[in-house]
């Protein structure tokens, strides 16, 4: 089915849209949650709860991409599980991985008074995955926005996990080092 | 910045970005399918001469093998490369590539290569026996190794005769023993050759091994430390060019082979490349460096070096080391790269 005809299945609450939506992009909105949770339970709700709040609030006119847009809803309601279960001490996941990874180059320290600046962040932060080779952007996003296992990313680029590790490494400094240049302390 | 709040911000990342990552292009590796009949057909002709003298019989000047098979080989055909003067440049995998420079790598072809990039294999229990310098030597099975220049998938034994420790391979296709090192365990060493009754030992064992020696040149040689012997590097030339047929061999100064190392073992021995356009072949190199320095003003490239070798499908090509310089903006600072390319001779 097309994108067009499942937004609009959602527009007029068709009791068919979930079935749609899930046939559509279930699988693909369930690795996200999978990756992020480790579990399949609790993937399954989250990305139950991206239909269910596709369907609360549908936008008045139609996403120019569905596929991201639940891709992104499916994260959101993933990282939030995620954050309230290791509030309880559970969890493990490819989350944990990334997040260290990540440590190398924040600083740590909790700035939400400094939050409105995060808009300005993320276009400095595009821009620079946009002066990147393909490559090395699409392994970036690809841990970091899908959180993929390396050795998936591996398999999809067609090179070793190490090399992965590598320029992951390399992006995260060059990263750093962009954002110091622009001003930014992060 | 947290960082849980940097996963949370990487939500707003450019939607056209992730759908790009979502497709990504995968490192081509160019299929050698229809080469591979091409490649069995040389194997014969190629492997004929060595495998002859290790199965007993011997080869005359000129390639006639006489002996055990029965009959008279044919002549190996004269391979003339580059008639078509059509080249392609394939990035190869390069662990000193600097991606932080900025350029355009994008590396399209790995292959394994003699020195260093085998892929093991699991053991088998299995013995083997070899006479190098007269001297019998028994191994185990330990693995095996394979790599994409022609002849070099190789079983590697560890010998197991006392107060000897050492290893051998053998080469599966041809049976011949192409690589071989030794290390006697304090036994008193009576010094009684100086650098060139070394030299000569060595040209005589390799006459064993190698029918047209004279097409081979001394590129390199050391001294080992504390008098322990010599180290000698040949390397088949055609013309000006280095191949990757070549032999490493270690002497001691008491007279001992105690290594030695052999790489596509006369797989050059037919080859020639009178016909290869060089012009176009840099055209092809120029052009991928181009390529890969786009961003980059006043790129200067020399290649280091060049080698013709033959791959495991029985096509060629040459391997080159390219050493880059190169400014992002005019009078800025000179940034310093490499990459290694593989340009296959259509």
């Amino acid at each position: 089915m097309e994108d067009r005809e499942i937004y609009e299945l959602f527009k007029c609450k068709s009791e068919k849209a979930i079935a749609a939506v899930s046939e559509k992009y279930g699988r693909y909105c369930l690795a996200i949650a999978m990756h992020i949770l480790g579990n399949a339970e609790d993937a399954e709700e989250c990305v139950n709860d991206t239909w269910l709040a596709f369907w609360a609030s549908v936008p008045e006119e139609e996403p120019k991409n569905l596929k991201l847009l639940l891709a992104k809803i499916t994260r959101n309601f993933a990282l939030n599980r995620y954050n309230a279960e290791k509030r309880e001490k559970r969890g493990g996941s490819e989350v944990c991985l990334a997040l260290e990874e990540i440590n190398e180059f924040v600083s740590g320290e909790d700035d939400t008074a400094e939050k409105v600046v995060q808009a300005e962040l993320m276009a400095a932060i595009n821009s620079f995955l946009r002066g990147l080779p393909e490559r090395e952007c699409g392994i970036f996003i690809n841990r970091y926005f899908k959180l993929e296992t390396t050795v998936h990313i591996a398999e999809m680029y067609g090179v070793t996990e190490s090399n992965v590790h590598k320029i992951l490494s390399r992006t995260r400094t060059k990263l750093k080092n962009y954002l110091i240049k622009e001003g930014y302390e992060i | 910045m947290k960082n849980t709040d940097f996963l949370n911000l990487m939500q707003e990342i450019d939607s056209d970005l992730i759908e790009k990552a979502e497709h990504p292009k995968k490192i081509r590796y160019k299929k050698r399918i229809w080469a591979s009949a091409i490649a069995a057909c040389l194997a014969l002709g190629v492997v004929a001469l060595p495998l002859a003298k290790y199965i007993g019989g011997t080869a005359a000047p000129g390639g006639v093998v006489q002996g055990t098979t029965g009959g008279e080989a044919e002549l190996p055909t004269v391979i003339k490369l580059g008639e078509s003067g059509k080249f392609t440049a394939y990035e190869l995998e390069n662990v000193d590539i600097d991606t932080t420079l900025g350029a355009n790598h994008k590396v399209e072809a790995k292959i394994n290569f003699i020195n260093g990039y085998f892929t093991d294999e699991s053991k088998r229990n299995t013995t083997a026996v070899v006479v190098i310098d007269g001297k019998r030597y028994e191994g185990v099975y330990s693995y095996s190794q394979k790599s994409d220049y022609f002849e070099n998938d190789m079983d590697v034994y560890k010998i197991t005769n006392s107060a000897t420790k050492g290893d051998f391979s053998i080469n599966r296709e041809t049976g011949v023993c192409v690589s071989f090192y030794v290390n006697r365990l304090n036994e008193p060493m009576q010094n009684v050759l100086t650098r060139d009754g070394c030299y000569e030992k060595v040209l005589n064992y390799l006459k064993n091994y190698i029918e047209d020696l004279e097409n081979y040149s001394l590129i390199y040689e050391q001294r080992r430390i504390n008098g322990y012997g010599y180290y000698f590097v040949f390397r088949r030339t055609i013309g000006d060019m280095q191949t990757s047929d070549s032999i490493a061999v270690g002497i001691r100064e008491n007279g001992e082979i105690y290594t030695h190392l052999m790489q596509s073992l006369g797989a050059m021995a037919y080859t020639d490349i009178s016909g290869v356009n060089m012009s176009a072949f840099d055209e092809a190199v120029n052009k991928k460096v181009d390529d890969i320095y786009d961003k980059f003003l006043n790129v200067n490239h020399t290649t280091q070096d060049i080698v013709l070798v033959k791959l495991k499908d029985g096509t060629y090509a040459f391997e080159l080391n390219i050493a880059v310089e190169a400014n992002k903006r005019e009078n800025g600072k000179i940034y310093n790269d490499s990459c290694r390319f593989l340009v296959e001779i259509d």
